[in-house]
Formats: structure tokens, sequence, C-alpha cells
């Protein structure tokens, strides 16, 4: 029991490119040259995590040398095990930067990173310090409770005086000095460069990190590769440049609890943790205090039940039964007076650069548009228009995809019911990552699928080979078996792509390849 | 004052009328009185209770009062070897109506004691072969032997007949192995339970969640929790003996004969049905996690 895998046996999991979810058999790391980690980035609990697995990863590397490839470390650049900051590194590590959106590390660098260690330290222990806070109000109200000296009106709790007064000074007195030191800090940094903007450009680093792992695959006998997840969910360009080298490699994820801890812990800095409202009333005044979501289970089911979310308005997510509504009375234009949340097919993972540049607009990019038009492809419906939606939120991870749209005044979105529009790519790469190996498509509508054209839809018309044709946009290993009564034509709107009309119903199967 | 993060982490505080939970340990320190609710038969739970005890029952007087001994019973700790190094202010005492005597409960004692470690036993196998069975398809799926599809998994004839094997040595390793009695449905008096707190300062009764629905605890008339005990392992374990415990359903096919008539085929398939402890379900590939069925 001395492979990899049974030492790093419940301290990541593999992430399975294909259907963006992870699994806990770890044996495909026995064979791996690379290993890459996708984290959540500046969480302690990750930090930890990852010097152990690096740690273990370097240990049982018995053939050659271990190369450390880093993003937010500038390409061509190396650094020394004592100059890496953020946790212990064995020496004989190689650690290379593989970010071509890094700039060259320089001493202002050293001493932003070191503002910023403390300023996450500051961060922690407003957590911990925050924990503390809900745990002795729920202990002090949890008490009144049980010694039924406690009263509720619908939102609120009605307290006595000395109660209600003793929880209103309790933030001030528990979190209070942390909030001002955490503020004396953030004065410090006016003077620094503003940070890079490394949240844009993803894609176009994906495909440099790449270059960087085949590049250093030649010379170290194992590496292993460190970036945020977000490089993992927005497309496979890393992974198919491997595969294009035969270079064994996986990718891990940390464990699921640890991943449940690293998004919480990794919401503070940023400000974004949920929170809710308590309120109560003495008989005099009434008194509000604000607590973190992620802390309310410790209040009785009871005092749960009044808190209410600071922000008022819940986004509207569309159902199974909406859509069974839309489709029975052919409803075309739809208007939503409140934020719009989307489960998204993850293979239309948006790319992040566009976020980052309309959010602030009126309009959406294409990347959006196209986000839509599959979004109500698998619901039956052909996208028309979006027009109201003047911000959008894009949440992305192992869990599910999502895109909330908001609006000053209302959403309007017009759909068609005659024919479905989507890419054969995407179809079927959300097919595989449902585990939903068929898709059914009704009578009398047609499909256009767009990326079905040129030679292949020329050569598609004269053999009639759908099976073959479609296969070839199938995920690696799979292939596609069309069935029911098919028309081919070439066009959709006059626009040369496959279009398949049917009478009685069509489906799409995927099944696994078989190599001869 | 007991520190919240002394108490294992599985345990949970039942509000018995809304049914709803909550985490707020440091209630512990108002009560004398803990009911803690558990499942059945299982050693992990038992080594939590332990630990559970070890923080509340810090007084003088405590007492655990235990389910399948009679009232009047004062038990020695050779009964309770799972519980034998807590400390001695801790008495034990029997929680049902007195109709059994100490010789019999006592026998029953011993008997589900030896039961406890075998089936932990039986647990840990089941687990090796399942991991073994799992680890063995992932690596069939990734070289394209096992096809994933709306009803299951198709595997070929051999595969098949191998996991019909694994099917077939569990219920070989299951069958000797007798039942566990059933648990005492009878719960503890409330009279007897304030009784008990006359005497003792604090007191830790176990019930089963069905000894729970039937009591009366709102005539309770001593400030008391009732805790939960959630952790996936227990609940594994106690559901080995009858092979309940929380499983998914892996559907299994293979090949039986494909007829060709023209251009169509009819493939028709055995099937085979294997449960697999939900606790292992992560262990599977996405691909194949996807067909499983609860």
């Amino acid at each position: 029991m001395n492979s990899l895998s049974s030492h790093l046996s419940g301290k990541c999991r593999i992430f399975d490119p294909l259907t963006r979810q992870c699994y806990e058999d770890l044996s495909p790391l026995d064979t791996s040259q690379v290993i890459l980690y996708g984290e959540v980035h500046e969480t302690e609990v990750l930090a930890k995590a990852q010097e152990e697995i690096l740690d273990i990863v370097h240990r049982t590397n018995s053939t050659g040398t271990t190369c450390l490839l880093l993003e937010g470390l500038a390409i061509g650049q190396s650094m020394k095990a004592e100059d890496f900051l953020r946790y212990s590194v064995d020496k004989s590590v190689v650690i290379l930067g593989a970010d071509c959106r890094a700039e060259p590390w320089k001493e202002i660098h050293k001493k932003i990173y070191l503002w910023n260690k403390q300023r996450h330290d500051l961060i922690k222990l407003k957590r911990q310090k925050s924990l503390e806070h809900v745990q002795k109000v729920a202990s002090i109200l949890n008490k009144e409770l049980i010694h039924k000296v406690i009263q509720f009106t619908k939102e609120e709790l009605v307290v006595r005086q000395a109660i209600a007064e003793e929880i209103f000074g309790l933030e001030e007195k528990i979190i209070g000095p942390v909030t001002c030191l955490l503020k004396k800090h953030e004065d410090k940094a006016e003077n620094f460069p503003t940070s890079d903007e490394r949240s844009a450009q993803l894609e176009k680093s994906n495909v440099h990190f790449a270059e960087q792992v085949v590049e250093a695959s030649k010379k170290y006998s194992r590496i292993f590769g460190v970036m945020g997840q977000a490089h993992f969910f927005l497309n496979n360009s890393i992974l198919a440049r491997l595969r294009s080298e035969k270079i064994k490699f996986s990718v891990i994820f940390p464990t699921t609890k640890q991943q449940e801890l690293a998004e919480h812990e990794g919401n503070w800095p940023l400000n974004e943790y949920d929170r809710v409202k308590l309120r109560m009333l003495d008989g005099v005044a009434l008194t509000t205090i604000v607590i973190p979501k992620e802390f309310s289970h410790l209040l009785h089911p009871a005092i749960r039940k009044t808190l209410s979310g600071v922000s008022s308005v819940k986004p509207l997510e569309l159902d199974d039964a909406f859509f069974k509504e839309i489709h029975q009375r052919k409803i075309s234009v739809l208007e939503f007076t409140q934020p719009l949340k989307l489960k998204m097919p993850p293979f239309r993972a948006v790319n992040l650069d566009a976020f980052a540049d309309n959010n602030q607009r009126d309009q959406f990019n294409s990347e959006i548009l196209l986000t839509l038009r599959d979004y109500f492809f698998f619901k039956g419906l052909r996208f028309i228009d979006i027009k109201g939606a003047s911000k959008v939120e894009r949440c992305s991870n192992e869990k599910e995809h999502t895109l909330t749209l908001h609006s000053e005044e209302s959403i309007t979105v017009q759909l068609a019911h005659d024919f479905l529009i989507t890419e054969a790519q995407v179809l079927f790469d959300e097919l595989a990552h449902r585990g939903q190996p068929e898709i059914r498509i009704p009578a009398d509508k047609k499909v256009a699928l767009l990326d079905v054209k040129g030679d292949q839809l020329t050569k598609l018309m004269s053999d009639c080979q759908l099976d073959h044709c479609l296969s070839a946009f199938a995920p690696k290993g799979y292939s596609i078996k069309t069935t029911g009564h098919i028309n081919i034509s070439p066009s959709a709107d006059n626009i040369p792509v496959l279009v398949l009309s049917n009478k009685n119903g069509l489906a799409f199967t995927l099944t696994h390849k078989v190599e001869p | 004052m007991i520190s919240p993060t002394s108490i294992p982490s599985n345990f949970r505080i039942l509000d018995p009328v809304t049914n709803e939970i909550y985490t707020d340990m440091s209630l512990l320190s108002e009560v004398s009185l803990v009911i803690l609710v558990e499942t059945p038969y299982s050693l992990t739970l038992k080594a939590d209770q332990s630990q559970f005890f070890r923080q509340f029952l810090d007084k003088k007087r405590s007492c655990v009062l235990i389910n399948g001994f009679s009232q009047d019973h004062e038990i020695s700790r050779q009964h309770l070897p799972y519980w034998s190094d807590l400390p001695a202010n801790i008495t034990f005492r029997g929680a049902n109506p007195a109709n059994t005597s100490m010789q019999e409960c006592a026998a029953t004692a011993t008997r589900i004691n030896a039961l406890l470690f075998k089936y932990a036993d039986f647990g840990r196998e089941l687990d090796k072969r399942h991991r073994e069975m799992i680890l063995r398809l992932n690596d069939l799926y990734l070289r394209g032997e096992v096809n994933p599809c709306s009803h299951g998994i198709i595997v070929s004839r051999e595969e098949m007949a191998k996991i019909a094997t694994l099917g077939s040595e569990i219920q070989a390793l299951h069958k000797p192995l007798p039942l566990f009695p059933p648990p005492p449905t009878s719960y503890t008096s409330l009279p007897h339970l304030h009784n008990m707190l006359k005497k003792y300062e604090k007191v830790c009764v176990i019930w089963t969640v069905d000894q729970l629905r039937r009591s009366s605890l709102e005539q309770l008339k001593v400030p008391h929790l009732v805790l939960l005990s959630e952790e996936e392992n227990s609940l594994y374990e106690s559901g080995l003996s009858d092979l309940s415990y929380p499983s998914s359903k892996l559907i299994v096919l293979a090949e039986e004969s494909a007829i060709k008539r023209g251009t169509e085929t009819t493939t028709t398939y055995d099937t085979l049905t294997v449960l697999v402890s939900k606790r292992l379900e992560q262990l599977f590939h996405p691909a194949l996690r996807g067909v499983l069925k609860t």
C-alpha cells in the first residue's frame, strides 16, 4: 500500500473533466506524471491541505525531481522554496511560474503578499469572533426559550428588556476590536499598485499554463500544478493539450468537506457571505442584529423561523411545472419582475472575461446569448431575444452552474415553439454530463445543429451517414445513434447548417464507442 | 461549563415540537436530563456516546439508563465493554419497566455485545469487497469496457459473473450471523426518570426513535434536551444485521442474445441488482454514479 493513491486516500478527490464532477477513487494518480490541483484561492484550509498533498507527491517521487507550477507567478520565473510564503515546501522541489497574466515577482509583491496574508489572518479572526458572537446570542436566547420566557410575533422575538440590551452590546464587544484592526490595516494599503486583471483572460491563461506543463513534463518526473477551479470549469483546453502530448495526468480537487469550508472561508475576504436579520422587541424598542447565515443553525428552530434574509428579493427559479405550462399554452413572451436564476448546461460555461467587461452594460455579449439559447433548447424552446436585464451574476461550481439575471424594472424573454437550435457538441456533451444517454425531440419539431456545416454538411448530404457524421461531435469515447424518421436538410432560415425534421419523434442516443 | 467543541460533532439537538434540529451545545449546562436518541447496534455510536458521557456527566453523581435492563437493576461494566473505561462516578442502571430478571438481561447483553463486534467485522469486509468492485468498474469504464445506460451499466458476461459471485460471497458472510434481538419497545416511565433525577445530579437515557415518539415528554417537569445522532457510520452499522443500511441500487446488465432482423438488431439483457452502501457512492466515477438508483 505504498502507492500515491493510498497515501492520498481521503485527502482529495479526482475531478472528471467530462462530467465536471468529482469522485474518490484515486487510482488514476498512480500512473500520473502530472497532478493538477484545482483550488479555491486564498483559503487557509486549502493551503494546509495543499502543503500536505505536495509533500506526499514529492516524497513518493523516487525517480527524479518534482516541479511545482504556479498560477500567480509569471512564466519563466523560478522561486526558491524559502521565498514561497504560502506554505512550506521541500527545498529540492523546483518552483516555476506558469501564469501569463502575472507580472514579474518584485520586492513590492512580497510586501503586498505579506499585507494580504495579515489581512486574511484578521478576516479569519473576524469570522471566529463572529461565530463566538452568534454562539453567545444563541446561548442567551435558547436558554430564555427553554425557560419559556420568550414569545414570538410573526417576524420578531419578544424578549425581556435586559436580554435585548445584553445582546445589543455583544457585537461591539466581541467583534468590534477586530473590525477596528481590520480597518486600520486596510488603510495601510493605499499606496499599493492596483491588482492585475487576473480574473480576466482566463481562457488565454489556460493555453499558456498547458504549454508550461508540457515543457516541464520533459524535464521533471513529477509535476504538481496549482490553479483556481474556475480554470477547469471554463473549458478543457489544458487537458486536451496534455492528452495530445500523451502526458499522463490527473486533476484533483479538495475533499467535499474541505471544499465546503473553503467556499465559506473564501466568501469572507470578499465580504460576500450570506447574512440574516434577527429582530427583537423588548416592549420599548426594536433591536435588529445581523448575523452570518452559516452560523444560524445554532439558534433554536423556533427562533430561526423569525430570521429574514438581508437581500429582500429572492431570484425566481424556473421549474418543470413552469415549462409545462409554457408548452401547453404555447406562450412565447415572458415578463419577469424579479431576478431570474437559470440552471445552466455546464458545457455552455460562460467566459468570465465577458462578465468582467459587460456586467455594467445594458447589452449582453454573444456568449451570454448562446448560453440562453442552449438553456432554452433543453427546455424544448427556441430562444429569440431578451430585454431589460441589466446585470448578470454567474456562479459555477461542481454542484451547479447558474446564471442570475437582474433588472432595474423587468426582464422580457421572447421564445418560439417551432424548432430547436443548438450545437451538436453542446447537446452531446450535456448528455454525457447528465449521465442521461438519450434525449427525445417531440414529433414535428425541427432541430437545427449549427456546428454541422461546411464540408461536413456537404459530405453528409452526399452519403447520408448521419450517425457517423454526428459522432464526430460526441465526447471522446462516445458515438451517436439517431432514431426516428428523419429528414435531413441543409438550412435553417437560409443559414447552411444541418436541420433535422421528423414526423413521429426523434431521439439522439449517446453510446460508448467500442474500439476495434 | 461544557465546551461545545468537546461534544462529538454528529450530535444535534432535536426540538420535539417542530422536529427540527439545532446545534447550540451550550444548553447542556442548563439541563440535568438528556435523552439520547439512537439507532441501536453501532459500535461507532457507542464510542461517540462514551465521549459525550465524559463531557456531560462530569458531576459526582451521574447515571446512564440503559435500554434492555429492568429499571431496578444496577449494571456492572462487564456487561458494557465499550464503556468499561468511563469514570466511576457514572452509574449504569436499567431503563425499562421491571419485568425481567438480571440474569436474563445480562445474557441478552452478552449476546448483543458479541454480535456488535462480529457485525463490525462483517461491515469492514463488506466495505472492502464493494470498494474493490467499484474500483474495478471505474477502471473498466475508463477503458471503455463498461457502458452506462439509462437502466444501469452494461458489462461483459464475465464481469457480470464476477459481480454475482461477489454477491453470493457477501451472502455467505452474512448468513451465519444471527440477528440482533429486537430493541425494547417499552420506554422509561416518567416517574422513574423523576426518581432518578432526585438521586443523581445528571441523568442520560438512551431511547430509540420509536420510544421517543411514544413518550410523553411534555409531561416531564424538568428542563431537558433531546440529542440526535446523525452519523453515517452508525446508520450504516445499525443496518448491517438486516442489510437495511442506507444503500443505492446498481443495476448490472450483460448481453444475453442479439437477434438481427433486416437492418434492426434486438438485444436482450440479463440483469443483476447490487446494493452498494451510500457512503461508498462518491467512490464511483461520476458517469457510473449517475445511473445509481435509490
